[in-house]
């Protein structure tokens, strides 16, 4: 398992992981998250879709590389093994909806139902707090995010930014295209760890449009 | 209890921020100048992570509602309380129903008040810092308005074990002595200059900068950047603009602050403290750790230059400066401590920054350079 390591600076490193099949990548960044989630050196480790930010505290000397040789490979039917799988209620109300299923040629109807058809996996968290970036959505659902982005985006949208899904956690700027509102809070500093979503999480989309209350988010087998 | 008279453009609870929740998408935030929120910690008896408020261009007025003891550092400004010149860098009392009002920088952009046993918010995620964005944590998640009341917590650390309190005559709710009316020496100022120096911001290469056209990265360690007016506590957007050779497309990765950012259009954005934890612009450089404090303090307008600086001089400028002001915040600590000892309360003399820095070790604070 070999990595290249990114300068950030003087004290924090962007590691992506090099040999690897797109589809392992993820996996393998966040078993090594795991694995140095206990490293007292590391003030902070951020898995990302491509990559892991690993910082510590100026104060203290750290190899990147040589901390992440250390790490096995782990199988990556183990780590799916544990990826728990979750549905989000979505009501498919967004004011995009309509000219986004235009763009991608479909009836708005069928940009829903594919929509809720996708395995969707979180690729990471950022951006906002909560904020995760959901992927799996084939090229023909993928929609370059809008060219001017937009001063208010109500919190609990979701929308649609190049091949990833979102679900804005609060009311925020944004440049993507909102289809739909989602009811369940995305994060909540009372609870730990504060974030509904995590990555590497699976996920399934449940159009609640027609019902009245889309409240909330279930675990699924 | 503090009351918000005016808030000024933007005030807010903050504190040294979160830690280790960039996972879940939250950045670690706090106060922008880190520096200046632990020495007026120090000053006012505090330690380092207790509740501040954060101030933006002055403006602000408080009013406070009992007794307090207080200090302001980072940007330097003219204090004003009822009819009294105040002084920053300094601890000072104020009586209740007295106002402390706030003038406007004559530097820097964002100043730190501490008051003797920290803003009273409730802890959330481990910090009390407010997140405006998400709108959680600090004052109700917000930034200050006018009427709001802040509960003044109770001192920590030394001050609030019974033996200290009983010696010195303090009031551990207060920082007050009952008789006198005010414990804390308010004699002694810092120097603080040293914590801003007027040089060119010290900056690490990024992997993109190689990118860059020869004339813009020529012109990023040799021209004079202006810091624009969309600014905000995130990050500073600049003047004039930086083209790539060819164009760059990247995917979002995680991100920290400090990192020089150039989207698309050229208009480069050198991201502060309240930075977002994902983003997928190029990265051409990053600013040292010693200067980040220096970027709370920039304001629309102000002349911005670069230099190159390898990660191992980084990492020894920083170390310096975390010892520097490390060695400071236990200075102050222990010359009030020593006062309580010997002159229980009464500050009479009047112990010059001089003495002060003496305190703290000469070498490691008057200077800054590589």
């Amino acid at each position: 398992m070999r990595w290249t390591i990114e300068n950030l600076g003087e004290c924090a490193w962007l590691a992506k992981p090099v040999d690897l099949p797109p589809e392992q990548t993820l996996a393998q960044i966040l078993a090594a998250a795991q694995a140095l989630g206990g490293e007292p050196r590391l003030r902070t480790v951020h898995a990302g879709a491509h990559s892991l930010l690993l910082e510590c505290d100026v104060g203290q000397t750290l190899d990147p590389l040589a901390l992440l040789a250390q790490l096995g490979v782990l199988a990556p039917a183990q780590l799916d093994a544990r990826r728990p799988g979750r549905t989000l209620e979505v009501c498919f109300d967004g004011i995009d909806l309509e000219e986004v299923a235009g763009k991608l040629g479909l009836a708005s109807g069928a940009l829903r139902a594919a929509l809720c058809a996708t395995d969707l996996e979180v690729a990471m968290l950022g951006f906002l707090p909560g904020f995760a970036y959901l992927r799996g959505l084939p090229p023909s659902l993928s929609l370059p995010r809008r060219s001017e982005p937009r001063a208010r985006v109500p919190g609990g949208s979701l929308a649609l930014g190049g091949s990833y899904l979102g679900v804005y956690p609060c009311a925020a700027p944004g440049g993507w295209h909102l289809l739909g509102s989602v009811a369940a809070p995305m994060f909540d500093p009372c609870r730990s760890p504060p974030a509904t979503l995590s990555a590497g999480m699976r996920l399934r989309l449940v159009d609640r449009t027609d019902t009245h209350t889309p409240d909330g988010i279930a675990s699924y087998a | 209890m503090l009351e918000v008279l005016s808030a000024g453009p933007q005030a807010s609870v903050q504190d040294l921020g979160w830690r280790g929740w960039r996972d879940q998408g939250l950045n670690d935030a706090g106060a922008l100048d880190q520096a200046a929120l632990r020495l007026a910690n120090a000053l006012v008896g505090n330690p380092a992570r207790a509740a501040v408020i954060e101030i933006t261009w002055g403006g602000a007025a408080f009013r406070a509602l009992s007794p307090l003891t207080m200090a302001v550092t980072g940007a330097q400004l003219k204090l004003e309380c009822d009819g009294r010149l105040l002084h920053c860098n300094q601890a000072f009392a104020i009586a209740a129903g007295q106002v402390l009002r706030f003038g406007t920088p004559l530097r820097g952009a964002r100043c730190i008040l501490a008051v003797h046993g920290g803003i009273d918010v409730p802890m959330q995620l481990g910090a009390r810092a407010t997140q405006l964005k998400a709108g959680f944590g600090g004052f109700q998640g917000r930034a200050l308005r006018r009427g709001d009341c802040l509960p003044i917590g109770v001192a920590e650390g030394v001050w609030a074990e019974p033996g200290f309190a009983r010696s010195t005559g303090l009031t551990r709710k207060t920082g007050l002595t009952r008789k006198t009316g005010f414990a804390l020496p308010t004699g002694f100022s810092l120097d603080t200059q040293w914590l801003y120096p007027a040089k060119p911001l010290r900056i690490l290469v990024g992997s993109h900068a190689s990118a860059l056209s020869p004339d813009s990265l020529l012109a990023l360690s040799t021209q004079q950047f202006t810091v624009s007016l969309r600014s905000d506590r995130m990050g500073l957007r600049m003047a004039p603009a930086l083209y790539f050779e060819h164009t760059l497309d990247l995917s979002s990765e995680p991100l920290l602050p400090g990192t020089l950012q150039l989207p698309p259009g050229g208009e480069p954005i050198l991201l502060t403290r309240d930075c977002q934890s994902t983003g997928g612009y190029p990265r051409i450089a990053h600013v040292a750790r010693a200067d980040w404090d220096r970027l709370a303090q920039l304001r629309p307008g102000d002349p911005l230059h670069f230099c190159w600086i390898e990660p191992e001089a980084a990492r020894a400028l920083a170390l310096r400066r975390e010892a520097a002001i490390a060695q400071l915040e236990q200075a102050i600590h222990a010359r009030y401590a020593r006062s309580f000892a010997t002159g229980a309360g009464r500050f009479a003399a009047q112990p010059s920054a001089a003495a002060a820095t003496r305190d703290a070790g000469a070498s490691g604070i008057a200077h800054d350079h590589p």
